[in-house]
């Protein structure tokens, strides 16, 4: 399908998005608008809130996105918009506001997985990671592995059993009483830990490709209840060295054993948990492996991720349905 | 009201969604949809319908009202941004309304909506009042239509609550 520009909506969770692509992949303009201050207010996403933040604000950031780029909405070719996975509310507005505009505008309208953006939003420009490869999504709200295969399908391979690994920081850091978002604060205070060998935590690692958390996040609060109950003192930043150690090597173990188990060497990241610094420290240090993550700025949910998977989806022929629902899951 | 301006009516407030295109004060076609799993996000395709079953397309339109409930919040979503995204190219000015009102028309009277544990939402047409939640309707009241797919009207109105009064009254 040809096309010249392309409109991209992001809206499964509390941020915003909206990004204008050319044909080859590359940014024209975006926007994010992002609702943390309520979240922080409100310890956590809210998702009745997020919803109504998305009606109020998708016009005008579609509004700012144009003005900025000096485009009119004639010259979008096709629209992409986010309808799987995420809070289903959020989802619907966006996809309601993007099938509304596809309707007006009289072109095509195509709904991208949220996951495929993360793992297909390229790394550079316009280049795009070429499969086979291992994809692994650490965020908030999934905790998951994929193989790609040679025509970019997408197959999960291993979930989390119960808990995100992106969840079970803000947990353990409400329980250790950080403020929402916990992760950063984690990563933040683990900087200044250093290696405590009485802090211990039970081992998660078994062969199968499935996370599970919970056990962790239960291991912490039993061991904060002793520590209350005997009168135990813990360094906090030593603490936050090695409970986030503790979860990133989990989230890297199980990424190991995949590749190792589909003989695939190249391995991509994508989600929010990316941007922890112990990760990225982690995955660069790989050398058996070939590793792309994605840009700091870039981890979050944006419109540009959608917009390529979007771009290299048509590039590819692969069959596209403009009928098509949201999905939670 | 001009007779030339077109008007896209929509509420999805309630489980019974509705789409109306009216000429001026005129109704020219209008979709009664029972919302069941995933109806409303088929919103779009019913309007579309409608427009292509009178010749019409989207920038023909000259103004877009919006049923804002009481109601559905998911429902009430889902047509708001529809009808955002419909209005952004040619920049269509957009009208909320409330949708107690949009059944009651210009008549006078009760509006119930059934809600959950045998209750209903009562308005009294044309107050300023909130709607009040009560499982007991007043005696003189007659009750049109009772069910769980679509809104209620009770009546002492007389038969006022056609469809063409029914969505014109908050136009002027």
């Amino acid at each position: 399908m040809r096309f010249r520009y392309l409109l991209a909506i992001e809206s499964s969770c509390d941020d915003s998005g909206i990004a204008i692509l050319d044909e080859n992949g590359i940014v024209q303009v975006d926007a994010l608008c992002s609702f943390k201050d309520y979240s922080l207010k409100l310890g956590g996403i809210v998702p009745e809130i997020a919803a109504r933040h998305h009606i109020a604000i998708m016009s005008s950031l579609l509004e700012s996105v144009l003005a900025k780029s000096h485009f009119s909405s004639k010259y979008i070719d096709v629209i992409a918009v986010t309808h799987r996975p995420g809070i289903i509310g959020s989802l619907l507005v966006g996809v309601s506001f993007a099938k509304g505009l596809s309707s007006a505008l009289n072109i095509p309208l195509l709904g991208i997985n949220h996951i495929e953006g993360h793992l297909f939003c390229g790394y550079g420009e316009s280049n795009f990671v070429l499969p086979p490869f291992i994809g692994v999504i650490v965020s908030g709200g999934h905790s998951s592995i994929y193989l790609c295969d040679e025509k970019y399908n997408l197959k999960m391979i291993g979930d989390t059993k119960d808990d995100a690994a992106g969840e079970i920081l803000d947990k353990v850091g409400r329980m250790l009483g950080l403020r929402y978002p916990a992760g950063k604060m984690i990563d933040y205070l683990a900087k200044h830990g250093v290696e405590n060998n009485k802090i211990k935590f039970p081992n998660m690692t078994q062969e199968a490709l499935d996370y599970s958390f919970s056990g962790l996040k239960t291991a912490v609060g039993c061991m904060l209840d002793f520590a209350e109950r005997t009168q135990e003192r813990f360094i906090l930043s030593d603490f936050c060295f090695e409970f986030q150690r503790h979860i990133m090597r989990e989230v890297l173990n199980k990424a190991k054993i995949a590749c190792k188990a589909y003989g695939i060497s190249k391995l991509v990241f994508g989600g929010g948990v990316v941007a922890n610094s112990f990760l990225r420290q982690e995955l660069s240090n790989l050398s058996d492996l070939s590793v792309y993550i994605p840009l700091l700025k870039d981890c979050t949910d944006n419109a540009i991720m959608i917009g390529k998977a979007a771009v290299l989806k048509l590039r590819t022929g692969k069959e596209i349905s403009e009928d098509f629902f949201v999905f939670s899951h | 009201m001009n007779d030339n301006f077109y008007w896209l009516v929509v509420d999805t407030s309630f489980k019974e969604s509705l789409v109306v295109i009216a000429e001026g004060e005129n109704i020219l076609l209008e979709v009664k949809v029972i919302q069941t799993f995933k109806s409303s996000e088929n919103l779009i395709y019913y309007i579309k319908y409608l427009l292509l079953s009178i010749d019409m397309d989207f920038r023909k339109i000259n103004g877009i009202a919006i049923g804002l409930g009481p109601g559905s919040y998911t429902g009430i979503r889902i047509g708001l941004a529809a009808v955002k995204g419909v209005a952004f190219p040619d920049r269509i000015p957009i009208l909320g309304f409330n949708s107690f009102e949009g059944i009651a028309g210009n008549g006078a009277g009760y509006v119930a909506v059934p809600a959950t544990k045998n209750q209903y939402y009562l308005w009294r047409a044309g107050s300023q009042e909130c709607p009040i939640i009560t499982s007991a309707l007043p005696d003189n009241v007659y009750i049109e239509r009772v069910g769980l797919k679509g809104s209620v009207i009770v009546k002492k109105i007389p038969k006022i609550i056609e469809k063409r009064d029914r969505y014109i009254s908050f136009r002027s």
